[in-house]
């Protein structure tokens, strides 16, 4: 019974607001694309130095993936919802017209704001108030529509009519208010002293993995609208549907005992979520898209081949994602191969469950082979992409860089070739759904409107009305945008670029980029650990950068305050020692030294390491009044022949 | 469509809604959309245009004459002309066919939106830095919108040097200064700017200026036992100020002013002959103290009542224009845009031929 796996769509307002949720994630989806191509020619052999170092390469990565990720799945899934449940739909306006205007603060605050991109998992940000709160703005508007959609469903037995996609967008809608609920219980516990990518990280950690969790309800919900109708063969299978919907869901129930047994910011923490995507996420969704890959093998059911073959190229690029997860041994191109399979995957369900909603919308689709080109080529240009990545990360190319003007030679060139080729075509099929979606959206409105679109003039001799208004403000608009970003490009990029860039230095440079990369990292992972009094770990991370950098004199610091958390005052005392050799002037290094001594049981060294932090610190260092109150309190112990710990008071 | 007729929706069948107040406020449709019709009727009169240009002219006038801050008597006129343009477009029935008409019209209204948020948002401002000297983000001068987004503290660059070449009759060339600054990725960077090639940070373009200088360096020593100080007194322009190269200046914590100023001998700018800004060979440093009156040279003290003069030696320094308006690229994408579409309407309207051509 096909009813069973679709939502009727309704006349009226509730269709106009499904129109204009369809409307964000295409715009936002479009936008993400021309960020995308900005990427790809930033990470392509030889077209990397039209950007110069650097290109705006990381506010473009910040932007492409919320436009992609966030935005695009997520007002889809609210328009899903909408189709679902539509009892308050001035809510659901409301939550519209916030995601609307989250979104265009999200893509406007680089261009007034600026704000230093933060490359942190799952959500990257720009770290600028108009961008946060575009990104607050448009999380509120979700969780609103996502309110809406279960308050409605309450009490209301579900009908034969989308059944079972109408439990799985339940599911989905409670999967998104946990993950704000848990970004929530992250804010209020963070302590805001964290540096930008160590808080961005761990903000949006766990919120992040309950994400892929309602993605992949989202992509089930896709798989059984167009594909259903041919899985369905009996009772026993439309009630398996639903229970692989559950299944994804259900482990979730342990994110509250995540939160209540760690704090957020240990490792405990960030390893429970990652674990539980790991092996939650993806098992019923990977059964649910092999039945109805068999389904839809078969040939059976009333869709059209051509969403078929979509929607069997989506579980395979889901099945490849998974597979390069399952190969990541680092922090390389693997990882971006992973998710982009499975986010890519994600989105060809998207597009495939777009095609089938237009007409239904009351909008004319493509011709089916056209419609067809456009998803294989999708398809299989990003199934190159995945494997093109996988086989540089592989390699052990970092990721989150471009690369500037470097050659890679060899096997690398060639499997960034390949990934450069499958992004082009993807990207290219990109642009072309959007081409679609726009012939369609104005060829439907001048439908309704009783008029044809331009390309169809011939046709209306009769003397209907023609109507250019909205392509002509697409045109205008996307040329101005376009145009302007041009010129910014090239006019922002003249003498900064002095001097030119010595290609046989790019490769040492790339290299030297990536130990940069992973420096930071670690560091900022260590400091994390620190304030968490998570010692051992602090230590772990700071014994990777000191491999890296051996002369980095900060690292030595820390390193010996994690010691001096361990209790281990020995090796602390030759770590801050080994900091002043390499810094004179590392006036913290003093501070931990002259700790670090005293719990030897030198006081007289320790008062020495201490005047000499207190010579050197600022007047309004904060520790200055404990250094000057320990160094009181040994004096006074050294006259009354005792030794007593004053300046670490939780000892 | 297999037991699916396209208005079942719960097991019911789905109709449209026979009172119209469901689907609005109350009013019904066509009552609603008539008046939306009359209201942007009205915003797009011609006569409404007529005194929105004049409030414009009368705004430019205010602009070009009050020393006072003027931003809103430009904004509120073109904010009122995109509005009335807008209404234009959406009312008008000649815009739903002519494209290129169209078009010429939307960037029009950017165009107008545009110079209104730049004048919201830009900054105009001068800075002179010494050789060597960092920029802290003060600027000596500076004017700005209200919604300037301040981001001046986080920029830093130093002045590295500059040649400025002079032709014959002392007419300046191009000014070449090295400037030097750390990339957000935190590698050091350097270039050469002009005053037609900026230094480009947070979107802030700095380019020199006409103004540059002497500035000797000195080392002040408080007698009240505060830390040292070093400094440079950036002396009057050259060679603009050739025959006035002297400053009062206070050292820091001092209550006394001194006066300084340099003396040298050689001709640095000869207007018979090519020649370039330099730093004279050899030069003294008259410094006036009250009744006391010293001649410096370099590494020379003065000891006063406050405190010890060290001078360090002579530097140049160079005056930098600084210029903030995000808007421009897209005003320019918005006017060539603007040409192009006002081009191809003119090319369609006067290269169209009859459909029926007379027969000879």
């Amino acid at each position: 019974m096909a009813g069973f796996w679709r939502l009727a769509i309704p006349e009226g307002p509730v269709r106009r607001l499904a129109l204009g949720w369809l409307g964000l994630g295409v715009g936002a989806l479009g936008a993400s694309t021309v960020f995308g191509l900005w990427l790809l020619i930033a990470r392509t052999p030889y077209l990397s130095r039209l950007l110069g170092a650097g290109g705006g390469f990381h506010t473009a990565l910040v932007l492409h993936v919320g436009l992609s990720v966030l935005i695009w799945f997520l007002a889809f899934a609210c328009l899903l919802w909408t189709l679902a449940q539509h009892r308050y739909p001035r809510v659901g306006w409301g939550a519209f017209g916030c995601c609307v205007g989250g979104a265009l603060l999200m893509l406007g605050a680089p261009w007034v704001g600026g704000g230093r991109p933060v490359m942190n998992n799952y959500v990257p940000v720009l770290d600028s108030p108009l961008f946060l709160a575009g990104l607050g703005l448009f999380a509120g508007g979700v969780a609103l529509q996502a309110a809406a959609t279960l308050v409605g469903g309450l009490g209301r037995r579900p009908g034969q009519s989308g059944a079972a996609l109408r439990t799985g967008l339940y599911l989905m809608a409670v999967t998104v208010l946990v993950a704000m609920v848990s970004l929530g219980a992250s804010w209020a516990t963070l302590p805001r002293t964290l540096p930008a990518p160590a808080y961005f990280e761990a903000l949006f950690w766990s919120a992040g993995h309950i994400l892929q969790f309602a993605y992949t309800l989202l992509a089930m919900v896709a798989w059984l609208w167009i594909g259903g109708a041919a899985y369905s063969g009996s009772p026993w299978a439309r009630r398996a549907g639903v229970v692989l919907f559950v299944l994804t869901a259900v482990p979730l129930m342990a994110v509250g005992w995540i939160h209540w047994n760690y704090a957020v910011i240990s490792p405990e923490f960030r390893t429970a979520f990652t674990r539980l995507m790991s092996y939650a996420s993806w098992p019923a969704a990977m059964l649910l898209g092999g039945a109805v890959l068999l389904g839809a093998l078969r040939n059976r059911g009333p869709e059209p081949r051509q969403a078929r073959r979509g929607l069997g190229l989506a579980v395979w690029l889901f099945v490849t994602g998974l597979v390069a997860g399952a190969l990541i041994r680092g922090d390389n191109l693997m990882v971006p191969a992973h998710y982009h399979g499975v986010i890519g995957a994600v989105t060809l369900s998207l597009m495939a469950l777009t095609y089938r909603l237009l007409p239904e919308l009351g909008f004319p689709g493509p011709a089916l082979r056209v419609e067809s080109w456009q998803l294989r080529s999708y398809g299989w240009g990003l199934l190159l992409w995945v494997v093109g990545l996988a086989w540089s990360g592989s390699q052990g190319i970092a990721r989150k860089a471009p690369l500037g003007g470097q050659l890679p030679g060899g096997l690398e060139a060639v499997a960034m070739g390949m990934a450069a080729l499958g992004g082009g075509v993807a990207i290219a099929s990109g642009l072309g759904f959007l081409a679609l979606m726009s012939a369609s959206l104005v060829g439907g409105r001048n439908a309704i409107l009783g008029v044809l679109p331009p390309w169809r003039r011939g046709a209306a001799a009769g003397g209907a009305r023609v109507d250019h208004r909205l392509l002509a403000a697409v045109l205008t608009i996307g040329l101005i945008l376009a145009g302007g970003i041009a010129v910014s490009r090239v006019s922002g990029s003249g003498p900064n670029r002095w001097p030119p860039p010595d290609p046989r230095l790019e490769p040492v440079r790339h290299a030297q980029r990536a130990r940069e990369t992973e420096i930071g990292q670690r560091f900022q992972q260590a400091v994390a650990m620190l304030h968490a009094k998570q010692y051992e770990h602090a230590a772990v991370a700071l014994h990777r950068v000191l491999e890296l950098a051996p002369a980095l004199p900060e690292a030595h610091v820390n390193m010996g305050f994690a010691l001096v958390g361990l209790e281990r005052y020995g090796a602390a005392r030759d770590f801050f020692i080994s900091a002043t050799e390499l810094r004179p002037m590392q006036v913290n290094a003093y501070y931990g030294l002259a700790i670090a001594l005293e719990n030897l049981g030198d006081l007289l060294g320790a008062m020495g390491a201490m005047r000499t932090y207190l010579h050197l610190a600022r007047p309004d260092d904060p520790y200055r009044r404990k250094a000057e109150a320990a160094l009181w309190e040994w004096q006074a112990a050294l006259d009354a022949g005792r030794p007593k710990t004053a300046a670490n008071p939780e000892r | 469509m297999n037991g699916f007729d396209g208005t079942e929706f719960m097991g019911q069948t789905v109709k449209p809604p026979d009172n119209p107040s469901v689907m609005g406020r109350g009013a019904p449709r066509d009552l609603r959309i008539s008046r939306l019709q009359r209201a942007l009727g009205a915003l797009a009169s011609l006569k409404l245009t007529l005194a929105i240009l004049a409030a414009l002219g009368g705004g430019t006038m205010v602009a070009y004459l009050s020393e006072a801050r003027t931003t809103w008597a430009l904004v509120l006129p073109l904010a009122a002309f995109s509005v009335n343009l807008a209404a234009a477009v959406a009312t008008n029935p000649v815009f739903r066919r002519q494209t290129a008409l169209l078009m010429f019209h939307l960037a029009l209204i950017a165009i107008v939106l545009l110079i209104a948020v730049g004048r919201l948002t830009y900054l105009k401002g001068q800075l002179e830095l010494a050789q060597g000297q960092v920029f802290d983000g003060q600027l000596t001068q500076e004017e700005s919108g209200p919604w300037h987004p301040r981001r001046l503290d986080a920029v830093r660059f130093s002045n590295q040097g500059f040649t400025i070449g002079y032709a014959k009759g002392m007419r300046r060339a191009a000014t070449r200064n090295q400037v030097a600054w750390t990339a957000p990725d935190g590698r050091p960077r350097q270039a050469v700017i002009g005053d037609q090639d900026p230094l480009i940070l947070e979107g802030y373009r700095f380019y020199t200026n006409f103004n540059k200088g002497f500035a000797p360096v000195f080392v002040w020593r408080p007698r009240s036992g505060a830390s040292p100080q070093l400094g440079a007194v950036h002396l009057p322009a050259y060679p603009l100020h050739e025959y006035r190269q002297a400053q009062e200046w206070q050292p820091p914590g001092s209550r006394s002013p001194l006066w300084i100023m340099l003396r040298f001998d050689e001709v640095i700018l000869d207007p018979e002959k090519s020649s370039e800004f330099r730093l004279p060979t050899e030069h003294r440093l008259v410094v006036r103290a009250g009744e006391a009156r010293r001649e410096l040279k370099p590494g020379d003290a003065m000891h006063l009542a406050e405190g010890v003069l060290v001078y360090q030696g002579l530097r140049s320094w160079m005056g930098y224009t600084v210029f903030y308006d995000f808007t421009l690229p897209w005003l320019l994408a918005a006017c060539i845009l603007a040409v192009a579409s006002l081009a191809w309407h003119f090319w369609r309207k006067f290269s169209a031929r009859p459909w029926n051509p007379p027969v000879s």
